[in-house]
C-alpha cells in the first residue's frame, strides 16, 4: 500500500514537473521551416512527434506536447515501427499520420483551423448514462452502423457510463451483448477507439473489446469487485459460477489485447496482484512481493482484503484502497490498458497519430442514443401509468355490463403494456418473462369475459 | 499428452498433392519487405492501400499482422503479383468466384453447437441426436475435417455421455473432428473434451464443469456416488480426447493442479501446487482462457475466424468449406426448439388458468396442443421447458389425463352436492 501510494505521488510529481517545463509547444505558432522534430511511428499506426531525450536498447524516452502541455513519456521499442529524428517541420512540411502523409494546416492547441481535403475523418460517438439502459445493444448497433456508413478513419467512442451497483461483476453479461458489435467492426478493419471518462460496473468491460483505449485525465474504470460476494448456493457451486464469469471476462480482455490478470484483480477481492514495469511493459505476479522483490521494483497492486488487509473506510472513500483494482488514468496507462490520456478530442486525435488535420464526421449516432434514452424513459413512465390504471380498473363494478366494460379496458391496457415491453424488450424484458406474465393476464381476462358472456346467454335462454 | 495428430497427418498426406494445386490457388502473395531502417520482413501481404500494407508475419507457429507505412518501405519483393485487387482471396475458395476448387483441397465442415441467445443449453439445444442428424447430412459432401464450433454455457449432465458417444463412436470414425471454442462451460466443456484437437477463439473459455442441482437454500453441487460417477465419466472422456484427467477433474471439483514443462516443452500435470506453474489453486474451480489453454498446451491454437483456424490446421494447403446444409440444419432445429419452448410454456400457463376456472374442456384442448408440440419438437419429451414445467413424456400425458379426469369428477360431485 505504501509503495503504491508513493508511486502515485511520484507520478503526480512527474506531471507537475513536466507542466512546469518550458518545452517547445506544438500549440505555439507554426515553427520556422528549419525547426525539426523527432517522429516516432508505432506498429499500430499511431505517430508521435516531439523530442527524444534518451534511448536504450529497449526503450526511448521522449518529450511530447499535447494541447500545449509537455509530458515526458517512455515507449517500448518493441511497439515502435520507425523512428525519424530531426525531421524538418514548417508550414508546408508534412506531418505523418497513421494512414497517410496528411498535411497539417492547423496548430494542435485545440483551436483548429480548416482541415484539408485529405484530413482524417473521425466519428465521435458519446455513450453516457446508465449501462444496459441508456446504453443498450440495439441503439448502439444502429449508431455504429451510422458511423461505418460514413466511412470514418476512426470511430471514437467516448464512454461515461455506469450501472446499478447491484449488477456488480454480472454487468459483464450486459457488456457481452454489445462486444460482438465492436468485434465485428474491428474484424472488418474499422479502427475503434474507446475514450474513457467513466466505465464502471458492466461498462468497465466494454472498452476492453477494443485494442485501443484512452482515458480522460479524470477517467475511471472498475467497480466490478464483487465476485467474492457471489452466493447462489454452496461453496463449490459459487466457485464454479465465479470461475466461468472470470473465464468470460478474461476472454474479452485477451481478445482486446489486455492482461487477464487485471480482470481477475478488478473482479475478485481474493486476488493478490503485483506488478513491475520492465522495458515499459508490466509483468504480473499473483502474490505479494517479498522485500527483495519490492527492492527490485515489484509493486503490490491488490491484496486479499482480509483481516488487516481490508481497506479502511478512509482509503475506500478516497479511492486509494487496494482490495480490488480500479484504474485511474495514471495506472491505466502504466498497466498499458490506456494508451494515453487526452482531455479534448483534439488531444486525442493528436495521440492517435492524426496530428491536427482531421474533420469530425457529422453523424446521427449521438441522436440515436439520445432518442433511445428519451423514448425508453417515456416507455417506462407509460408502463407505470398503465400499471396504475390496471390497478384501478374494475373497482366497484356490480353488473355484467360494467364488468364487461372493465374487462375490455383491462384487456386493452394489458395489450398496451405488452406492446411497450416488446418494443423495448432488450432492456425492459430481455428474458420475455414479463410478457409471458402479461399473456397469462390477458388470457385470464379473456376467460372472465367468456364466462360473463356465457352467463348472459344462459340468462337469455331462461 | 497422447493426442492423436490426425489433422497434421492429413496435412502431410496432402502436401505433395497440393503442390500442383497451390500453383493455381489464389492466395495472399508472399512478399519480402525491405524497410528504410534496414530491417527485412518476410510474410504475406494481407491488405494493401495507397499508403500502407498489412503484412502477415509468422514467428514460430504464431502469426500476427503488422501495419507498415509505405513511406517507411524501401522496396517490396513480391513472389507473385497481387491478383484481383487489394484483398487476396482467403484460403477457402469460393467456387462461384474462382471456379471449381482443386480436388486436393481439404474439405472442411463447420457445425455449430450452440449460439447464445437462450439457444445453447446442452440437452434440448445441443444433443447427440441433433448432432448425428447434422453429421448425416455431410455424407455427400465428404469432408475431411468436421469442426464443432462450441458456444454453450452447459446444460444437462444426462446428455454428456450421449454426446461423447456421438462424437467418439459416430463422427470420429468417419471424419477428423476438431473443437473450436467460443465458450464451452460445464457440459459443453465435457463435450469439447472428446476432440483430440481443440482450438480456442481469443475470447474463448473452457471449464467450470461442476454439476449441481437446485434445492432448499440454493444450488447444491452433486455429491456422493453421483459425483463419483461424473468424475469417472470425465476420466473416460479425457481418455477419449487424449487429455490428462486431472484437467477436467479441476474443472469439476476443487482439485489443485499445477504443471512442470520440461526443456522439450512436454507438460507434466501434477495434482498439487508444487509444479512450476500453478494452474488451479486450492479451493478453486478451473476455467481455461485462451492464453492459459495455449500456455499449458491444452489448446492447439487460437483463431478468431475460419481462415485463421484453417491456416493453423492445414497451413498453406488449399481448403474448402463444405456441408453448409448441416450447420443450417443445426441452426434451424435450435430455432424451432426455442420457439417450441416458448409456445409450450405458454400453453402450460393457460392450462393452469383453465384449471382455476374449472374449464376442463379447455384443459383437454391445451393438452392436445401440448401433444402436437411433443410430436413437432420431440426434444421436449426428454427435457423440461423453462418455467418449471415437466417434459412432455408419455408418462406426463398419462398423468395429466388422469388428473383432469379426477378434477372433473370432483367438480361434478361438488355440483351434485350443491344441487342437493
Amino acid at each position: 500500500m505504501f509503495s503504491q501510494r508513493f508511486l502515485t505521488l511520484c507520478a503526480a510529481a512527474t506531471t507537475c514537473l513536466a507542466l512546469s517545463m518550458s518545452a517547445p509547444l506544438l500549440g505555439e505558432p507554426a515553427p520556422a521551416a528549419e525547426e525539426t522534430r523527432d517522429v516516432v511511428t508505432f506498429r499500430n499506426g499511431r505517430v508521435v512527434e516531439g523530442e527524444i531525450l534518451e534511448t536504450s536498447d529497449r526503450t526511448i524516452k521522449m518529450r511530447v506536447v499535447v494541447a500545449g502541455i509537455a509530458t515526458v513519456t517512455t515507449y517500448d521499442r518493441s511497439e515502435i515501427l520507425l523512428i525519424e529524428e530531426d525531421k524538418p517541420v514548417g508550414g508546408s512540411a508534412p506531418v505523418k499520420t497513421a494512414a497517410s502523409d496528411k498535411k497539417s494546416s492547423a496548430s494542435s492547441s485545440g483551436t483548429r483551423t480548416e482541415a484539408r481535403e485529405d484530413a482524417a475523418r473521425v466519428y465521435l460517438l458519446t455513450l453516457d448514462g446508465q449501462f444496459g439502459w441508456d446504453i443498450s445493444n440495439g441503439p448502439l448497433t444502429q449508431a455504429l452502423k451510422d458511423a461505418t456508413d460514413s466511412k470514418p478513419d476512426v470511430i471514437v467512442i467516448k464512454l461515461d457510463a455506469t450501472q446499478d451497483e447491484r449488477f456488480g461483476f454480472d454487468g459483464l453479461f450486459v457488456a457481452e451483448s454489445m462486444t460482438p458489435t465492436i468485434e465485428q467492426l474491428l474484424a472488418n478493419g474499422q479502427r475503434v477507439v474507446f475514450w474513457v471518462e467513466r466505465a464502471t460496473v458492466g461498462a468497465a468491460f466494454l472498452p476492453l473489446s477494443s485494442p485501443e483505449i484512452y482515458f480522460t485525465p479524470t477517467g475511471r474504470m472498475g467497480g466490478i469487485g464483487t465476485l467474492q460476494d457471489f452466493n447462489i448456493g454452496d461453496k463449490r457451486v459459487n466457485e464454479k459460477q465465479i470461475s466461468l464469469r472470470l473465464g468470460h471476462a478474461e476472454g474479452i480482455a485477451i481478445a482486446g489485447g489486455y492482461a487477464p490478470e487485471l480482470v481477475r484483480a478488478m473482479g475478485h477481492m481474493d486476488t493478490w496482484l503485483s506488478v513491475r514495469i520492465r522495458g515499459g511493459k508490466p509483468e504480473y505476479m499473483l502474490r505479494a512481493p517479498t522485500p527483495e522483490e519490492v527492492a527490485d521494483g515489484w509493486i503490490l497492486l491488490t491484496d486479499d482484503g482480509k483481516g488487516s488487509n481490508k481497506d479502511t473506510m478512509a482509503d475506500a472513500v478516497r479511492e486509494r484502497g487496494n482490495d480490488v483494482l480500479n484504474l485511474d488514468a495514471d495506472w491505466a496507462q502504466r498497466l498499458l490498458v490506456s494508451k494515453g490520456t487526452a482531455a479534448t478530442i483534439e488531444d486525442l486525435m493528436f495521440l492517435l497519430g492524426y496530428g491536427s488535420n482531421f474533420t469530425k464526421v457529422e453523424g446521427r449516432g449521438d441522436k440515436i442514443m439520445d432518442d433511445w434514452s428519451t423514448r425508453l424513459g417515456q416507455a417506462r413512465d407509460n408502463f407505470r401509468r398503465l400499471n396504475e390504471r390496471l390497478g384501478e380498473i374494475g373497482a366497484g363494478t356490480n353488473n355484467a355490463r360494467d364488468a364487461k366494460r372493465d374487462l375490455g379496458e383491462r384487456m386493452k391496457t394489458l395489450r398496451e403494456m405488452r406492446g411497450l415491453l416488446s418494443i423495448y424488450s432488450e432492456v425492459l424484458d430481455p428474458s420475455g418473462d414479463r410478457r409471458s406474465e402479461i399473456d397469462i393476464q390477458i388470457e385470464q381476462t379473456r376467460m372472465q369475459l367468456q364466462q360473463i358472456n356465457e352467463q348472459e346467454r344462459q340468462q337469455q335462454r331462461r | 499428452m497422447p493426442a492423436t495428430h490426425a489433422i497434421r497427418n492429413i496435412a502431410r498426406s496432402l502436401a505433395v498433392a497440393c503442390i500442383a494445386a497451390l500453383a493455381f490457388a489464389v492466395s495472399a502473395p508472399a512478399a519480402t519487405v525491405h524497410l528504410n531502417d534496414g530491417r527485412v520482413l518476410e510474410g504475406r501481404i494481407d491488405r494493401e492501400g495507397d499508403d500502407f500494407i498489412y503484412l502477415i508475419v509468422k514467428v514460430g507457429s504464431i502469426e500476427h499482422t503488422e501495419l507498415i507505412l509505405k513511406s517507411s518501405i524501401k522496396s517490396i519483393a513480391r513472389d507473385e503479383p497481387a491478383a484481383g485487387g487489394d484483398k487476396p482471396a482467403p484460403g477457402a475458395k469460393d467456387p462461384a468466384k474462382s471456379g471449381e476448387p482443386s480436388a486436393e483441397a481439404v474439405r472442411v465442415a463447420f457445425i455449430s453447437l450452440g449460439e447464445g441467445g437462450d439457444k445453447d443449453m446442452v440437452g434440448p439445444f445441443v444433443n447427440a441426436g441433433r448432432l448425428k442428424a447434422a453429421v448425416d447430412l455431410l455424407e455427400d459432401d465428404e469432408p475431411d475435417i468436421v469442426v464443432l464450433k462450441i458456444k454453450s454455457g452447459g446444460g444437462y449432465v444426462s446428455e454428456v455421455e450421449p454426446l461423447s458417444d456421438a462424437i467418439h463412436e459416430y463422427i470420429k470414425p468417419k471424419y477428423t473432428v476438431v473443437a473450436w471454442i467460443d465458450s464451452a462451460i460445464s457440459a459443453a466443456a465435457m463435450t469439447g473434451l472428446n476432440c483430440e484437437n481443440i482450438y480456442f477463439m481469443s475470447k474463448g473459455n473452457f471449464g467450470a464443469a461442476t454439476a449441481f442441482g437446485g434445492g432448499p437454500g440454493g444450488a447444491r453441487a452433486v455429491e456422493g456416488e453421483f459425483l463419483e460417477q461424473l468424475l469417472y465419466l470425465a476420466e473416460l472422456i479425457s481418455e477419449r480426447g487424449g487429455y490428462n484427467p486431472l484437467i477436467m477433474r479441476a474443472m469439476q471439483i476443487e482439485q489443485e493442479l499445477s504443471v512442470d514443462i520440461d526443456s522439450n516443452g512436454v507438460v507434466n500435470w501434477r495434482p498439487d501446487s508444487a509444479g512450476r506453474y500453478l494452474v488451479n489453486p486450492k479451493g478453486k474451480i478451473l476455467t481455461f482462457n485462451a492464453q492459459d489453454a495455449m500456455r499449458y498446451k491444452f489448446a492447439d491454437g487460437v483463431a478468431d475466424n475460419k481462415d485463421q483456424l484453417m491456416r493453423l490446421i492445414v497451413g498453406d494447403h488449399e481448403w474448402i468449406e463444405v456441408g453448409q446444409d448441416a450447420d443450417a440444419f443445426a441452426v434451424k432445429t435450435r430455432d424451432e426448439t426455442f420457439r417450441a419452448e416458448l409456445a409450450i410454456s405458454e400453453i402450460f400457463q393457460k392450462m393452469g388458468l383453465a384449471q382455476q376456472v374449472g374449464d376442463f374442456a379447455k384443459m383437454r384442448r391445451y393438452l392436445g396442443d401440448l401433444r402436437a408440440w411433443a410430436r413437432r419438437a420431440p426434444v421436449w419429451t426428454d427435457y423440461p421447458p423453462k418455467g418449471g414445467f415437466p417434459p412432455l413424456s408419455d408418462e406426463f400425458f398419462r398423468q395429466a389425463e388422469e388428473e383432469i379426469r379426477k378434477l372433473q369428477q370432483q367438480d361434478a360431485e361438488r355440483n351434485r352436492n350443491n344441487r342437493r
